[in-house]
C-alpha cells in the first residue's frame, strides 16, 4: 500500500503553436487507503493528471511519487498502479477470464496460482458465471465489473479510475457507487477517481480535490468543501441546485453595515462588518444555498421582498424561483408550504448561512481571514 | 399492387442482369464448351469434339505442373514479404512524428506505376551488362551476381520486384487497420505493465487478425493472377523455371493458337483461384466474427 504524492505538476500540450496548459503547478498529498476524487468540469484536467500518474501522459514539470519513489521515468509496469478506463477498455479478442487474468499472465505468474486469483476476483465481484465469455456478450455492467476486476486481481498500490460509472443507466450507477465503496474500503487501496459529477464525488469520496482549468481550487473532505467552499467556483460547482450569488458594495452607515446589490440593501452584524473592511474589501459577492433561504409570507426585520417566478414540487420537497430585479433566486422549501407563482414573498438570509467571496479574488473571506492569522 | 411489386425489382434488375450474362455468363459458358474440343486457329479444321482430352494431356503434362508450381511458389514468396515489409512500416508510421505524411506519400508511389513499366524498369536496372545494381555489388564487394540467369535467382528477382511494386497495397491496407483500431486496449495493456513486445503480441496482433488475413488474401489473389511482370522481365524463362500459369495459358492459346488446350488451363486456373479465396475468405470471415 501506498500514499501518492504530486508535487508542481505541470502539463503543457503544444501543437502547431498553440500551447493548452492542461495541469497548471499542482501540489496534492493522497493517504494511503484513501478514497480522494477528482472533480471538476470537463477540460479541466483531472483526467490529464490521472494520466500522468499512471504513465500514460509524460509531466512536463513536477514530480509524481508512488510511495516514496519518484516514478515520473518508470514504465507502468514498475509504478504498480492499475486504472480503470471510461468506456473499460477490455480487451475485445479475450474472455472474460484472459482479460482479468492479463496482467498476471505478462508478469509470468503460475498458471494455477492466475486460475486462482482470477476466480477468487471473479467471486467478489460476482462474474464467475461470465468467465468463459467475450466483452461483446456483456451488458455494461458486468463489464464494468471485468474491468474492475482486472484492475484489483494482482492488488496494485494505487487504483486510478476514469469515470468508470459514467457509460452506465442511472440506476446501476446509483448501485455501482456504493460498490465501489464498499470494495474500496474492503481492498484498502489507495484510490485517486476522476469524475465531473459532484453528487458521484461527494457520496463516494473520502476527500476530494476540485480541479478547474488546470489548477486545484480545494482539497477536502465533502463536509468541508459543502460548509466552507474558499471560493467561488466550489461554491457554485458542488451543491444542488447551485448556490445562489449576488455582487455587493459593502457600506457603513451610521447605524451599521451593510451589503448593497442593486435591488436590496441587507443589514450585516458588526463583526462581518468590521471582518470585511479591514480585509480591504469593498465589494463582496455573497452566497446562500437554496436549502438555506428562509421564505415568509410577511415583511420581517432584514427580509427581502420578491416575487415567486416557478414553482417545481419534487414530493419530498418544492423548489422555488424567485424574481429579484435581473437575477433568480432560487430556494428549497419543504412541500407543505404551498406558494404560487406571481406571490409575493420576503426572503431572509441567515447570516451565519452566508457565504461571503471577494470580488476581486473569488476567494472566501473566511480563507482570507484565516490566511491573514497566520 | 403485389404484382406490380414484384415486376418492378426485376424490371430495374434487368439491364445489369443483361449486362452480367453478356460479359460473364456467355464468354464462360463459351470457354467451357471449347475446352471439350480440339481447335487450332491456324488449322482449317472446325471443331472436332475429343470429351475430357484436353484435361487428362493437362493431367499428364509436366510442363502444366510446373507453372502451377511457379505460381504458388511466386504467389505465396511475393505476398508474405510484402506483407512482412508492409506491415512493419505501418507499425513504425503509425506513430505521429514530424514529415510523416510526406514519407507515406513517398511510399505510395511504386504503386502508382504501370506495372509495364515497372517489370522494364527493374529489368534495366538488374541486366547484367547494363545494370546499375549488378555494377553496384561488383564494384562494392568484386562478385558478379546475374539476377536471371538460374531459375532460383530468376524467381526470387521476380518476388524482389513484385514485393517493390506491391509493399504499398499492403503498408495501406494495414496502416489502415491500425489506425482504426480502438486506442484504448493499447493504454489499458500499457498500465497493465505489458512491454512492447507483449503489446504487440497479446493486443496488436489478435486485433488486427482480421485486417491482415483480407489484405493477405487479396494480395495473394492478385499474385496468383501474375502476368504482366513475367512477361516484361522473364518470359518465363530461363527455360520454364519462371512460367506461371497464366503466361503458359497465354503462350498455349495466343502463340501456338491451341485453343481447346488453353481453355481448359483456364478453366482449372479459376477452379484454383476460387479454392484459395473460398479458404481464405472464410478464414478471414471467421476470424473477423470471433
Amino acid at each position: 500500500m501506498a500514499d501518492v504524492k504530486l508535487v508542481n505538476l505541470t502539463k503543457i500540450f503544444e501543437s502547431r503553436g498553440e500551447r493548452v496548459v492542461a495541469v497548471d503547478h499542482i501540489n496534492l498529498y493522497v493517504k494511503d487507503r484513501e478514497f480522494l476524487v477528482l472533480l471538476g468540469p470537463s477540460g479541466c484536467g483531472k483526467t490529464t493528471t490521472l494520466r500522468m500518474i499512471a504513465g500514460l501522459e509524460v509531466p512536463t514539470e513536477g514530480e509524481i511519487y508512488i510511495g516514496d519513489k519518484l516514478v515520473n521515468d518508470l514504465h507502468p509496469k514498475d509504478r504498480d498502479v492499475s486504472m480503470v478506463f471510461q468506456n473499460y477498455a477490455l480487451y475485445p479478442h479475450l474472455t472474460v477470464f484472459d482479460n482479468i487474468a492479463f496482467p498476471l499472465k505478462i508478469r509470468k505468474y503460475p498458471k494455477e496460482e492466475i486460475r486462482r486469483r482470477v476466480e477468487e476476483v471473479a467471486e467478489l465481484l460476482r462474474i464467475k458465471h461470465l468467465l468463459g465469455r467475450k466483452p461483446k456478450e456483456l451488458s455494461g455492467g458486468e463489464q464494468q465489473r471485468v474491468a474492475l476486476g482486472r484492475a484489483i486481481v494482482r492488488r496494485p498500490k494505487v487504483f486510478l479510475m476514469d469515470e468508470p460509472l459514467s457509460n452506465l443507466d442511472a440506476k446501476l450507477r446509483i448501485l455501482m457507487r456504493a460498490e465501489l465503496k464498499k470494495l474500496q474500503k474492503e481492498l484498502g487501496v489507495t484510490t485517486i477517481y476522476v469524475t465531473h459529477d459532484q453528487v458521484e464525488a461527494m457520496t463516494m469520496a473520502d476527500r476530494i480535490a476540485v480541479m478547474n482549468e488546470g489548477r486545484l481550487m480545494q482539497v477536502g473532505t465533502p463536509q468541508e468543501l459543502f460548509n466552507r467552499p474558499a471560493n467561488i467556483f466550489v461554491a457554485g460547482f458542488i451543491g444542488a441546485p447551485p448556490m445562489n450569488f449576488f455582487e455587493c458594495e459593502v457600506k457603513e452607515y451610521e447605524d451599521g453595515y451593510y451589503f448593497e446589490s442593486e435591488v436590496f440593501k441587507y443589514r450585516i452584524s458588526e463583526a462581518l462588518g468590521k471582518l470585511v473592511s479591514r480585509l480591504g474589501i469593498s465589494r463582496v459577492i455573497m452566497g446562500i444555498r437554496p436549502h438555506d433561504v428562509k421564505v415568509s409570507r410577511g415583511p420581517i426585520e432584514n427580509s427581502i421582498k420578491a416575487e415567486t417566478y416557478v414553482v417545481e414540487p419534487l414530493g419530498t420537497e418544492t423548489i422555488l424561483d424567485f424574481k429579484l430585479g435581473a437575477n433568480i433566486v432560487k430556494a428549497v422549501v419543504p412541500p407543505t408550504m404551498r406558494i404560487e407563482p406571481g406571490e409575493e414573498v420576503w426572503l431572509v438570509f441567515e447570516e451565519d448561512r452566508l457565504h461571503i467571496f471577494d470580488k476581486k479574488t473569488g476567494k472566501s473571506i473566511y480563507v482570507l481571514a484565516g490566511s491573514e492569522e497566520h | 399492387m403485389t404484382v406490380q411489386r414484384r415486376k418492378y425489382p426485376i424490371l430495374f434488375l434487368l439491364p445489369s442482369l443483361i449486362f452480367m450474362i453478356v460479359v460473364g455468363l456467355l464468354p464462360f459458358f463459351y470457354v467451357l464448351a471449347l475446352s471439350f474440343h480440339r481447335y487450332r486457329l491456324t488449322w482449317a479444321k472446325p471443331w472436332s469434339f475429343i470429351g475430357l482430352d484436353n484435361y487428362r494431356y493437362l493431367m499428364n503434362w509436366p510442363r502444366f505442373w510446373n507453372s502451377v508450381w511457379n505460381t504458388i511458389v511466386f504467389a505465396v514468396g511475393s505476398t508474405t514479404l510484402e506483407f512482412l515489409v508492409g506491415f512493419a512500416l505501418a507499425l513504425f508510421l503509425a506513430r505521429p512524428f514530424r514529415g510523416r505524411g510526406i514519407l507515406r506519400a513517398l511510399l505510395v508511389i511504386p504503386l502508382l506505376i504501370p506495372p509495364v513499366s515497372v517489370g522494364l524498369m527493374w529489368r534495366f536496372i538488374l541486366h547484367p551488362l547494363i545494370g546499375f545494381v549488378p555494377w553496384m555489388i561488383k564494384s562494392v564487394t568484386g562478385i558478379t551476381v546475374s539476377f536471371f540467369q538460374t531459375g532460383e535467382m530468376a524467381m526470387l528477382s521476380l518476388i524482389l520486384i513484385d514485393t517493390w511494386e506491391w509493399f504499398p497495397f499492403m503498408f495501406l491496407v494495414l496502416l489502415a487497420g491500425l489506425e482504426s483500431l480502438p486506442r484504448e486496449p493499447f493504454e489499458a495493456a500499457y498500465v497493465d505493465g505489458a512491454s512492447r513486445w507483449q503489446i504487440f503480441w497479446h493486443i496488436t496482433l489478435p486485433l488486427m487478425r482480421p485486417v491482415i488475413a483480407v489484405a493477405y488474401l487479396l494480395k495473394f489473389l492478385i499474385s496468383l493472377k501474375v502476368y504482366d511482370l513475367i512477361y516484361t522481365v522473364t518470359t518465363g524463362g530461363p527455360g520454364t523455371s519462371t512460367e506461371t500459369l497464366s503466361y503458359l495459358i497465354y503462350r498455349e492459346t495466343f502463340a501456338y493458337f491451341w485453343m481447346g488446350k488453353g481453355a481448359a488451363m483456364a478453366l482449372v486456373y479459376e477452379y484454383m483461384i476460387i479454392l484459395f479465396a473460398v479458404i481464405f475468405v472464410r478464414y478471414a470471415l471467421m476470424g473477423a466474427r470471433r
